[in-house]
């Protein structure tokens, strides 16, 4: 089987109702979301965001996601070229069922969020993404 | 003050992406992986976001004023699953890019962290501005 060859891809920013007093950018990280019986799994891209800049939060069914860049070592750098913007990532998913916070799983690993989510039992979460 | 500092390397960002030259379009142009430049003192800087690839799938080459990336971002396998969204990219990738001036090959330091990689490159001693006489 040949392999496929990576395209680069357009970062798309957040949009969002409220907005943000500091203007830095915030972008939608690309995800994979996929299930087995026992636990929804999710793999979310940060690139930049360290360990411990990111926040897991599930408020009733809405699990948000967010991650903050470290920006600082780019006080020193002069810009010469560009092919991708930089910014904070941020995105929110509800639920279809309640889910015990304290169960969910968080693993960040070269900049890839990875999320386990057990199911309850015998129910199989439903995935609205909010717009 | 730490935010304003942002701020700059925002805007700094914005212009090199906004200008007429490369236009909003150019935004995502080019193969896989995207590259910023930059510049920092007499080093020069780039960067590349490769989330989820390892150190061992990466390989780089530096030829003259000519750097080549080539690897393969893997995904893992996974049995008995059923996805929802699939919105990663997976597969091989081969970038070269020319260099504004000669590199010392001996001064070049790479460094994979977080998903971004990081190139640290020095300019070549013979390649530093020098005056030339007319004869």
């Amino acid at each position: 089987m040949t392999k496929q060859e990576l395209e680069i891809k357009r970062k798309n920013e957040l949009e969002k109702k409220n907005e943000y007093t500091r203007a830095e950018k915030i972008f939608t990280p690309d995800v994979d979301i996929y299930e087995n019986d026992d636990a929804l799994m999710m793999e979310v891209e940060m690139p930049g965001v360290k360990k411990g800049s990111v926040e897991v939060n599930l408020d009733n069914n809405m699990l948000s996601l967010r991650g903050k860049i470290e920006t600082s070592e780019y006080a020193d750098y002069r810009p010469l070229y560009g092919e991708y913007n930089i910014g904070h990532y941020e995105r929110v998913f509800e639920l279809g069922e309640k889910i015990n916070q304290e169960k969910i799983k968080a693993n960040m690993e070269d900049g890839v969020l990875y999320l386990t989510i057990p199911k309850a039992e015998k129910v199989k979460p439903r995935l609205i993404e909010v717009r | 003050m730490f935010y304003s500092d942002i701020f700059n390397t925002q805007r700094e960002l914005d212009r090199i992406f906004n200008n007429d030259f490369w236009g909003r379009t150019t935004f995502a142009r080019g193969s896989y992986p995207g590259i910023n430049m930059f510049e920092m003192d007499d080093k020069l800087v780039l960067k590349a976001e490769v989330p989820g690839l390892k150190k061992q799938d990466l390989q780089i080459k530096l030829e003259n004023d000519v750097i080549s990336l080539t690897g393969e971002m893997k995904n893992s396998e996974k049995e008995n699953v059923r996805y929802h969204r699939r919105e990663r990219m997976f597969g091989t990738f081969n970038r070269s890019m020319k260099l504004p001036y000669r590199i010392d090959p001996e001064k070049v330091q790479a460094f994979l962290a977080d998903g971004i990689l990081t190139l640290t490159l020095e300019k070549d001693d013979n390649s530093k501005t020098r005056t030339i006489e007319i004869q």
